[in-house]
């Protein structure tokens, strides 16, 4: 292996520049957020935490550039191995805080939730399963269509449902996500790809039907109270204020008052009121939105598609599949967050305890995701080497 | 590195795809984004600019009432009052401040607790002992029942023994107690926990107020009766808004928490009574800041009302009945009781309505009151044309078929209207009912046929008198008196009737057949209230007239002039009469009485019994006062003339107050309470 570019050299300048943005809005928005009726130790405790989980992240970041990302694959299965076990850790003996059984640790000294990690290397799990399965040239045929998807299930499912059931619905559909871009990169006909969306499809329209037909059924086995609160709070706010239709009635009525300027930064009159939980965690958008109106958030919106434009190139520039589907697996992870955390802010989907990446606050969900770019960094750098060689 | 070769050629196609999905997902959001903050931002902006203004009412007294003189009857007395608001409060926060008001208060009950809120208890003991709790019925248990958890609790409560409520401890009693009373209040609205606490205590909670998160300390109003237990049913009571009628209430403005006339008085005129509630506006922008000082409207009392009622004559009427009931010559079946109503019969105005267990049994229960109402018989017969004024009849007993002999009390010979009141003919009576369904006695031949029409018509006139309908009286729960069935092809009962042992009736009514006569047959409906008057300042004064009610008369008797002159006549005789039935009553009077007397005979139990009764009014020539006495079920000897006796008593107590009135003196108006007032708002 000749390297011709430090890797300092070989960095994704643009990537960072886009990263480094959306931590300067994070700590505006925190910041902005802490000084919120709810809260009342100060601003300064959070913007010092989340400076301090930037600085780790970003030493993590680096850390997961070292070696070289196609050393990864031998790593998957161990990964994979350690990821379940942890995961069956927390579900045997692992620390319930609101009702879910999340964490592990030493309770009052430390804990961490293995779910964050679990999502690293399942993403790296699948690209390196794809990677084997699209190695040898197969005949695509229905048959052989099933084969690659039930292998794809039979890794990502198992840890979907220990995390399902913790229970933490939001993890899991991340994990979800990733499971069909890994699907959408093996490489399946379109036809499978339309069948399983069909099948989703009707999954859900058997929900509703059970819903409306049966549903003491419905209730007691397929959905717990508060997630079903929450689906009715999204499909009527206003009818639903006191339940979970509280917190998305007010964060909607913040957003909506931005109109297209925002009201300014410190002054969002509904965000700074104490109205909205989990402001400067869940629901930091509404802080962003309401203070800085569509431009702000359109810009915020913006600087993620940009950050995720980067990503595809770095996707489609790369010349080892297995990198490929590596960042394929990261981009799947950030679109599902971020528009999953946007839009259930703004009544476009359900309510689910998702972080918004780079910008809530909170240390574990950060780590993970700068890890994540870590990989695709790792990825970027070690294909610039390969480039100079070939002509495209 | 051998990768360029397994680059597989689908690669830039699904990234391009999976590029193609994220523009589309962030597309969604920055369309959903313009929609809420660009097309209906501006809405949002108005709703949110929006004051709030959260008022709280503030409670206004109830109006007085007053009696005829303007003699103050029902008072309010200001209280302090423990409030609890429950903001959805968890159950264990609320045990906590429970017992921690229970240093300050103790809410009494009396008696054995067993058998009484099993539920509550149960759900008491349940959140105290909850690892306990939870043993009596494991999930794993619950769960393979397939009990949902709502289940699986009411399975538990179950399962809680009588020993292990046993086991609270006295305090945690006196606990469940004032826990009990925070749960009975709707959410988010104060809930009344006790009434009329002390000062002290008042002012020990009030220190406290940081540890007792929810409980409230407020001034209210409690209803105080001036003259004790006198009429005290007739007020009605006052209470939380009955559940039932919850809708209702709320519709007309009330809150969940006020508290409304429950019966009778209360309950009639509590449009009028309610007081105006005053209100504390706070204006807060959305944040739930102040905007200003919170602006206070005070309420104002509730209108006054003035009732008919002349209160020194409604206790003298009482003395009458208890010093008659008490004299060793009235003994009854059962328990003693009698009935006395005194009113004007121009108008309506009820002076007195006393019973002497209840006064609501005035008008709440019904008797047959026996030849008292032959008055109404004598004038149906006249205008039905089957009897004639000064026509005879001759008074024998009668021996019918289908029915009982018929006889007076003696036979009378020949009697003619007057003197079959004044001597209480029952013959002349049943006369004029044979005569209404075409029978003659003694005519070999003639039959009954059917008597329904006879029925009838007798009844369609008693009722023109108020006889076994309502009265109009303006007070609910009136009784219209029981209708005898007639079983077909009986006759007696029918007969019966003329002479008033069929129906039933009550004494309000019998008033009211009196006063009927008494007015040459107007039929007016009694009242209780006559004014609605404007709170004012100085309870011992009157405020200014808000309304007068008019005598509402319900129905004219249109009959011949001449008819009702001779029932009144007859009335007289009953009187006045050398033979009348009451001529040894009402003796050394200056006004003249007219009336009826009447002993029904009854069984109560299954023993024979009289209902002695006396309808009447006075002066003769122009009435001012009607009077109602019943007398139920008294034993058949010695009871004679004990009706009689009391209305002797009534009316010589109406007129003897009527000669020097003044009224009695005005109550204490309660100084320590404004004393109180002023602490409190320090």
């Amino acid at each position: 292996m000749q390297e011709r570019k430090s890797p300092f050299q070989q960095l994704d300048y643009t990537l960072l520049f886009f990263l480094f943005v959306l931590m300067c809005i994070s700590l505006l928005a925190i910041y902005s957020a802490a000084t919120a009726d709810q809260y009342n130790v100060g601003p300064g405790h959070f913007i010092q935490r989340q400076l301090l989980w930037f600085a780790i992240g970003t030493v993590l970041m680096m850390g997961a550039m070292v070696i070289d990302y196609d050393f990864f694959k031998n790593l998957s299965i161990p990964f994979y191995i350690l990821g379940m076990i942890l995961l069956l850790l927390v579900h045997f003996f692992g620390i319930e805080i609101n009702g879910a059984q999340r964490w592990i640790g030493i309770d009052g000294l430390f804990r961490f939730q293995p779910s964050e990690f679990v999502k690293i290397f399942v993403i790296i799990s699948l690209a390196h399963l794809i990677y084997q399965i699209t190695r040898t040239p197969r005949e695509k045929s229905f048959t052989t269509d099933c084969i690659v998807v039930g292998k794809i299930l039979a890794v990502g499912l198992p840890p979907f449902g220990l995390i399902l059931i913790q229970p933490d619905l939001g993890t899991a559909l991340v994990i979800g996500a990733i499971i069909f871009i890994a699907i959408l990169m093996a490489g399946v006909t379109f036809r499978m790809i339309g069948l399983i969306m069909s099948l989703a499809l009707g999954f859900i329209t058997l929900l509703v039907w059970l819903h409306n037909n049966y549903f003491a059924f419905f209730s007691n086995y397929l959905i717990a109270p508060h997630q079903l609160s929450r689906i009715y709070a999204w499909l009527d706010p206003n009818a639903n204020i006191g339940a979970e239709g509280y917190q998305l009635y007010h964060a909607l009525q913040g957003i909506g008052a931005g109109q297209l300027y925002g009201s300014g930064f410190g002054a969002g009159v509904k965000s700074q009121s104490g109205a909205i939980p989990e402001l400067h965690t869940d629901f930091i958008f509404t802080v962003i939105a309401e203070e800085f109106g569509f431009v702000g958030a359109t810009v915020l919106i913006v600087v993620y598609f940009l950050l995720l434009y980067r990503m595809v190139i770095i996707a489609f520039t790369c010349n080892n599949s297995f990198g490929t589907y590596l960042v394929a697996g990261v981009i799947g992870l950030l679109v599902f967050q971020i528009f999953q955390n946007i839009g259930m802010t703004i009544g476009l989907v359900p309510i689910t305890g998702l972080a918004l990446p780079f910008v809530s606050y909170g240390g574990s969900a950060l780590i993970t995701n700068m890890l994540a770019v870590g990989i695709v960094l790792n990825v970027n750098i070690r294909t610039r080497h390969y480039m100079f060689g070939e002509e495209e | 590195m051998n990768d360029k070769k397994h680059q597989k050629p689908h690669l830039p196609v699904r990234l391009n795809i999976l590029f193609f999905l994220v523009f589309l997902l962030f597309s969604a959001l920055i369309l959903r984004l313009g929609v809420v903050q660009i097309v209906q931002g501006e809405e949002y902006q108005e709703e949110l600019e929006r004051t709030v203004n959260i008022s709280q009412p503030v409670d206004a007294p109830r109006g007085l009432m007053y009696d005829r003189y303007g003699n103050l009857l029902v008072d309010n007395d200001l209280n302090l009052t423990v409030t609890y608001t429950n903001r959805n409060t968890p159950q264990d926060e609320m045990i906590e401040v429970a017992s921690r008001l229970n240093q300050f208060i103790t809410l009494e009950y009396e008696g054995d607790l067993e058998g009484r809120f099993i539920r509550d208890r149960r759900e008491y003991w349940a959140l105290l002992n909850e690892e306990e709790f939870l043993d009596l019925l494991t999930v794993e248990e619950a769960n393979e029942k397939g009990l949902s958890d709502s289940e699986a609790h009411v399975e538990r409560l179950e399962q809680i023994s009588e020993e292990d409520l046993g086991q609270l401890s006295q305090e945690e009693i006196e606990v469940f107690f004032i826990w009990r009373e925070f749960n009975s209040g709707y959410n988010n609205l104060p809930h009344k926990v006790k009434q009329g606490i002390e000062y002290e205590e008042a002012a020990q909670i009030m220190e406290h107020m940081e540890d007792l998160p929810g409980v409230d300390i407020i001034r209210d109003s409690a209803r105080k009766y001036v003259y004790g237990d006198t009429l005290r049913s007739l007020f009605g009571g006052v209470g939380a808004i009955p559940r039932d009628n919850l809708a209702d209430f709320l519709s007309r403005g009330y809150e969940r928490n006020e508290e409304v006339g429950r019966s009778y008085l209360e309950a009639q005129y509590e449009q009028v009574l309610r007081g105006k509630k005053g209100q504390i506006d706070n204006f807060m922008d959305q944040s739930g800041n102040l905007l200003r000082n919170p602006e206070q409207k005070e309420g104002s009392r509730g209108n006054d009302l003035v009732l008919t009622i002349d209160m020194e004559l409604q206790q003298r009427v009482h003395e009458v009945i208890e010093d008659e009931l008490s004299s060793t010559s009235s003994r009854f079946i059962e328990e003693e009781d009698a009935f006395v109503v005194l009113k004007d019969p121009n108008n309506g105005d009820i002076f007195a309505m006393a019973g002497y267990n209840s006064d609501l049994g005035t008008f709440t229960q019904a008797y047959e009151v026996g030849s008292a109402m032959k008055g109404a018989t004598v004038l149906a017969g006249f205008d039905t044309g089957v009897m004639s004024p000064g026509q005879g009849v001759y008074d024998r007993p009668y021996s019918l078929p289908g029915s009982p002999d018929i006889r007076s009390v003696r036979p009378l010979g020949y009697v003619d209207d007057l003197s079959a009141l004044e001597r209480s003919s029952n013959i002349y009576m049943v006369e004029v009912a044979m005569r209404l369904v075409g029978y003659t006695y003694g005519i070999s031949g003639s039959n009954w046929g059917d008597v329904t029409p006879g029925l009838n018509t007798l009844r369609s006139y008693y009722r023109q008198f108020g006889l076994g309908v309502e009265t109009g009286i303006d007070l609910p729960n009136e009784m219209e008196g029981i209708e005898g069935r007639l079983l077909s092809g009986e006759v007696g009962p029918y007969l019966f009737l003329s002479f008033g042992q069929f129906d039933t009736y009550t004494t309000l009514q019998l008033a009211q057949y009196a006063s009927t006569i008494a007015n040459d047959g107007y039929r007016i409906a009694p009242r209780l209230v006559r004014e609605i008057r404007d709170p004012n300042e100085n309870k011992e004064e009157l405020g200014a007239l808000s309304q007068q009610f008019e005598p509402k008369i319900l129905n004219y008797l249109d009959v011949d002039e001449n008819y009702m002159k001779r029932v009144q006549q007859g009335f007289h005789r009953v009187v006045n009469g050398s033979q009348g039935t009451a001529r040894s009553y009402f003796q050394d009077i200056d006004y003249e009485v007219a009336g009826k007397t009447g002993t029904a005979q009854v069984s109560v139990n299954g023993t024979d019994a009289n209902n002695q009764t006396f309808a009447g009014y006075a002066p003769y020539d122009n009435p001012e006062v009607a009077v109602a006495v019943v007398v139920p079920g008294t034993e058949r000897e010695d009871s004679a003339g004990v009706a009689n006796r009391i209305a002797e008593g009534a009316l010589e107590a109406y007129f003897e107050l009527k000669e020097k009135r003044d009224g009695p003196a005005l109550p204490d108006d309660g100084a320590e309470v404004d004393e109180l007032e002023n602490e409190l708002s320090d």
